[in-house]
């Protein structure tokens, strides 16, 4: 007898499952890397997982970069119109584009994690995200925040 | 496949469920479910296991689906009261017992139900007459003596926790929550060894029962104040549930990047270092903790026998 009934939060097969992590490895892309890896990352692990929530997930990302984007624009809008000015207060707010992906990050990691415990304890296959975190942080950091000669994009991508 | 094998795979599903497996229910019911997705008791059924495994979505997804299928079934609207109640939504919770009530006031288990609900909404007097309802049903049903003591035990009355805890066990000496119980009041009393043996016990009759742990971590609370530091952490967050949990880690960060910046901003930047050196031990602590946490009990839980006497 085949079981076919599949329960809610429970991971669906996918092709991609061979590049599974556990999504505490994304969660650290963000420490050492920044949102340009993690997000993405945990975008690919989500539908790699079969996560029943892959979509909210990207849609997160998404919203992720969109509201990153639009907070990097306001401080500099705030910088150059001189309202921030001294050092604590650049540091005040690019906190609050921190605390924003940090949310973002967490509440991804919340989501797919719920999946990933099933995804293991039914023996799936999980890869060990440490290689690709640093080669990201010692090699792809730095090529991903010089691509482009901006600091709106390495405020938005860090 | 009839109805006769379906019937009989779902009285193997509450037998696993009833000797604490939750994986082997699971894997019953969706069995059922996989040929007769429209079988509400296997929904309620499968709502209220996953909920045992803190599977609380997936679990609200399932009673959902066993009360639409069959609206007055009374085990859909008991599946749905567990959910209700582990989302912490006590008013329609409630209302669903008041329902199961109207429809059967015999059973045991509607009357425990609701005295849990009164007991976490700090309506402890009420919880009594519910109990004596229960008992007064099945003056043998250990769920119900268990229930008994665990309100004296809330209350503080070690004496009679304890009398209840005995008496449940005399009744069934293998009933997880009972040592368990029993567990929580020689811990109180101060004996650490014999409230271990108890949490031992019961983690061999019931692995996945979140109460053992509990019991289990108040006793290392007790032994190793490091460890015990963490898992009260641990509990408290997961009793927060995924948002506000985020938002506490997410407040944590900032208390911490705002007091570092401040620091500097008064010119201490060792202060700030001392900040920045603190907040990474306890990053690092609330990461090993788990780790270390499972490790030890592992051990524990493979060198230790349990003494004669017990």
């Amino acid at each position: 007898m085949t079981s076919t009934y599949r329960i809610e939060d429970e991971p669906q097969s996918s092709q991609f499952s061979h590049l599974v992590v556990n999504p505490f490895w994304p969660l650290l892309g963000l420490m050492f890397g920044g949102a340009w890896l993690a997000w993405p990352w945990f975008v690919v692990n989500g539908f790699a997982v079969g996560s029943p929530t892959r979509w909210r997930e990207l849609g997160w990302v998404i919203g992720g970069f969109i509201g990153s984007t639009v907070l990097a624009v306001t401080i500099f809008v705030l910088y150059n119109n001189n309202v921030i000015h001294s050092d604590s207060s650049i540091q005040y707010a690019i906190l609050v584009l921190l605390v924003w992906k940090i949310t973002v990050s967490y509440t991804v990691f919340t989501l797919q994690a719920r999946t990933f415990e099933l995804y293991e304890y039914y023996g799936g296959i999980v890869r060990n995200g440490i290689w690709v975190l640093l080669l990201a942080t010692f090699l792809g950091r730095k090529a991903v925040l010089t691509l482009l000669p901006f600091k709106l994009w390495i405020l938005v991508m860090s | 496949m009839n109805d006769y094998e379906l019937e009989k795979w779902l009285s193997h599903a509450r037998q696993q469920m009833a000797q604490g497996n939750t994986y082997g229910a699971i894997e019953y019911l969706r069995r059922i479910l996989s040929i007769d997705p429209d079988l509400s008791d296997a929904h309620a059924l499968l709502a209220i296991v996953l909920l045992d495994q803190r599977r609380i979505h997936a679990a609200q997804h399932e009673a959902n689906i066993a009360l639409t299928l069959e609206p007055e079934l009374p085990l859909a609207h008991y599946a749905n009261a567990q959910v209700l109640i582990a989302h912490r939504q006590f008013e329609q919770a409630e209302s669903h017992l008041q329902q199961l009530l109207a429809m059967d006031s015999h059973v045991p288990e509607y009357y425990r139900l609701l005295a849990r609900l009164y007991s976490l909404t700090n309506r402890s007097q009420q919880v009594l007459p519910l109990l004596e309802k229960a008992l007064e049903i099945d003056p043998e049903d250990t769920d119900t003596l268990v229930a008994y003591g665990e309100y004296y035990l809330e209350q503080g009355d070690l004496a009679q926790a304890e009398r209840w805890a005995f008496d449940a066990l005399q009744m069934e000496p293998e009933h997880s929550d009972a040592l368990i119980l029993m567990g929580h009041v020689l811990l109180q009393k101060g004996d650490i060894e014999q409230a271990r043996e108890h949490a031992l016990w019961a983690l061999r009759q019931d692995p996945d029962n979140p109460k053992v742990l509990y019991l289990m971590t108040a006793i290392k609370a007790r032994t190793n104040f490091f460890l015990g530091l963490w898992w009260r952490y641990n509990t408290w967050m997961g009793s927060l549930g995924s948002g506000r949990a985020i938002f506490v880690l997410v407040v944590a960060f900032v208390i911490y990047r705002v007091a570092t910046i401040v620091a500097n901003d008064f010119g201490e930047p060792g202060l700030a270092s001392i900040i920045s050196i603190f907040w990474l031990i306890l990053v690092v602590y609330t990461w090993l903790g788990p780790v270390i946490f499972r490790k030890s009990l592992e051990k524990e839980m493979k060198g230790v026998a349990l003494s004669k006497d017990f």
